[in-house]
């Protein structure tokens, strides 16, 4: 509904060897944790590892794959949620780096012949790179 | 001969989602908007947007809310909640579970002042009949929203129908939502796709695909919608636009159904609240996707005088124009309407909680 809107400005951070940015609700209302079906991120093409992934959100860390298991947990509309991960190897420090993201998402009331609804949600934009001190 | 319907004039604040996401408007800054702007005097809201940690209201937030409607006088209309049956992963909730989930949205809707709770299609017969002594004791009305890809004679609103007749109860109907009666495919959706460089044929294509499945009728069975939607899915791969196959498939199947306007006149006796979905104004002042003229004429010459919600989804692709003039021009369009229908759409605060009460049947 609102992928540009995904990628918040000025939220890309690396610390040591994890790098974390910040994203929006690409929907209209609050959903529970469990809507988030998986988070793809890439900086300059490079994936940073799935695996290595956090989500942030209302006080709460998780790693991303233990999302789909909170239904007790929610995402309100106008909080930002923090993803973190392993720091891609090739992708320095600083600069002008290309970054994408892919959410999938679970609309919780919308069901359709092919199961819950679940949406692919893009954005990609130009950041930089800050490095947290 | 019936009366003339008077409908109450209104919005939702799902409108503005562009500027409320944005944190460029805070809900009392919205409703705050309308007040000044006249675009009320009903007022809607989603609980799970604008309230947040929705179910759960504290008394402070109600207090605040109340205040906030008493000095601006506008007039709460519906609260929309959600019937979230695809809440978790490992399965569907059982009905028990879903009735449950629902209680504590229609008391909070009780207790901000809504007479009316918008709820949704996953709930079936049996469950709204378990939710009848709660909106009872509530004195609020259960409105499940017919939504595209649903419509009036779809069969899951027919069996709700059929209860609901059985069944005797002012406090169970419908909320109609006028996107279920499109006429044709927005034309702004078309230049957004345009703008994000979306292949030309495959902009013919889905027009065509949505001109197809309208010859052919609303679909009757989630099998028909499901072949529409992969038909759509279908299209976006093969014309290289395939990461919005989905996007594409909920917006042509999804949002834009294809029952008649006269469809709605079989359930209007039920008709607790409406959703004037809407897409776009264009220069003429004219709806055309949404046929709004065709539809206030045959509520008023029904009879039918409940509140109306005029609820802009353009914005799900349309980020040029403001949702309040937008708005304000569907209103303008929904009032002419109404008077060359020979009655008028209410906008005074003071007769419109007159009428609704009547509507409501609350003395």
């Amino acid at each position: 509904m609102l992928p540009d809107r995904m990628i918040e400005p000025g939220t890309l951070e690396a610390a040591g060897d994890r790098v974390r940015i910040s994203i929006r609700m690409p929907w209209y209302r609050a959903l529970p944790f469990s809507s988030v079906a998986g988070v793809t991120w890439t900086i300059d093409g490079h994936e940073v590892s799935a695996d290595s992934l956090t989500w942030t959100c209302d006080g709460t860390t998780l790693p991303l794959a233990a999302l789909g298991e909170r239904h007790d947990l929610w995402w309100y509309v106008l909080d930002s949620a923090v993803v973190e991960g392993d720091l891609p190897a090739g992708v320095a420090a600083g600069g002008e780096h290309d970054v994408a993201i892919a959410l999938g998402l679970y609309i919780p009331y919308i069901t359709t012949d092919l199961g819950v609804l679940r949406l692919e949600e893009r954005d990609r934009k130009p950041m930089q790179l800050e490095v947290a001190a | 001969m019936t009366a003339l319907g008077t409908p109450v004039q209104g919005v939702t604040l799902y409108s503005f989602t562009r500027d409320f996401h944005a944190r460029k408007h805070s809900v009392e800054d919205l409703v705050r908007e309308v007040a000044a702007r006249g675009l009320g005097p009903g007022i809607e809201m989603v609980g799970f947007q604008s309230i947040q940690g929705f179910p759960v209201v504290a008394d402070g937030y109600v207090d605040w809310f109340q205040g906030l409607i008493a000095e601006t006088g506008l007039v709460p209309t519906c609260l929309s909640a959600n019937a979230d049956a695809g809440l978790r992963r490992d399965r569907m909730l059982t009905d028990d579970e879903l009735v449950d989930y629902m209680a504590p949205q229609v008391e909070a809707a009780a207790r901000l002042g809504f007479p009316v709770v918008r709820v949704q299609i996953s709930l079936t017969p049996d469950d709204m009949q378990r939710l009848l002594p709660l909106a009872e004791k509530h004195d609020v009305r259960l409105g499940l929203e017919v939504h595209s890809h649903q419509h009036p004679k779809h069969p899951r609103i027919q069996a709700l129908l059929e209860r609901y007749e059985q069944l005797g109860s002012h406090h169970l109907g419908f909320v109609p939502d006028w996107g279920a009666t499109l006429r044709e495919v927005p034309a702004t959706l078309m230049a957004r796709y345009r703008r994000d460089g979306v292949d030309e044929d495959l902009l013919r294509q889905l027009v065509a695909a949505w001109h197809e499945q309208d010859a052919e009728g609303a679909p009757m069975t989630e099998e028909q919608h499901g072949r529409w939607f992969r038909q759509v899915m279908g299209l976006a791969h093969q014309h290289g636009s395939g990461d919005r196959g989905i996007e594409m498939a909920v917006n042509i199947t999804g949002l834009f159904g294809h029952a008649k306007p006269e469809d709605w006149l079989e359930l209007l006796p039920w008709a607790v609240h409406m959703h004037g979905k809407f897409y776009e104004i264009d220069a003429s002042g004219d709806e055309p996707s949404v046929p709004v003229e065709r539809i206030v004429g045959l509520l008023v010459d029904d009879g039918w005088s409940g509140s109306i919600s005029s609820e802009w989804e353009g914005f799900h692709w349309n980020d040029w124009e403001d949702p309040f003039d937008v708005v304000a021009r569907m209103q303008a369009l929904m009032r002419r309407s109404a008077e060359d229908a020979g009655s008028r759409l209410v906008t005074d605060p003071d007769e419109a909680r007159s009428v609704l009460a009547a509507h409501h049947r609350r003395s």
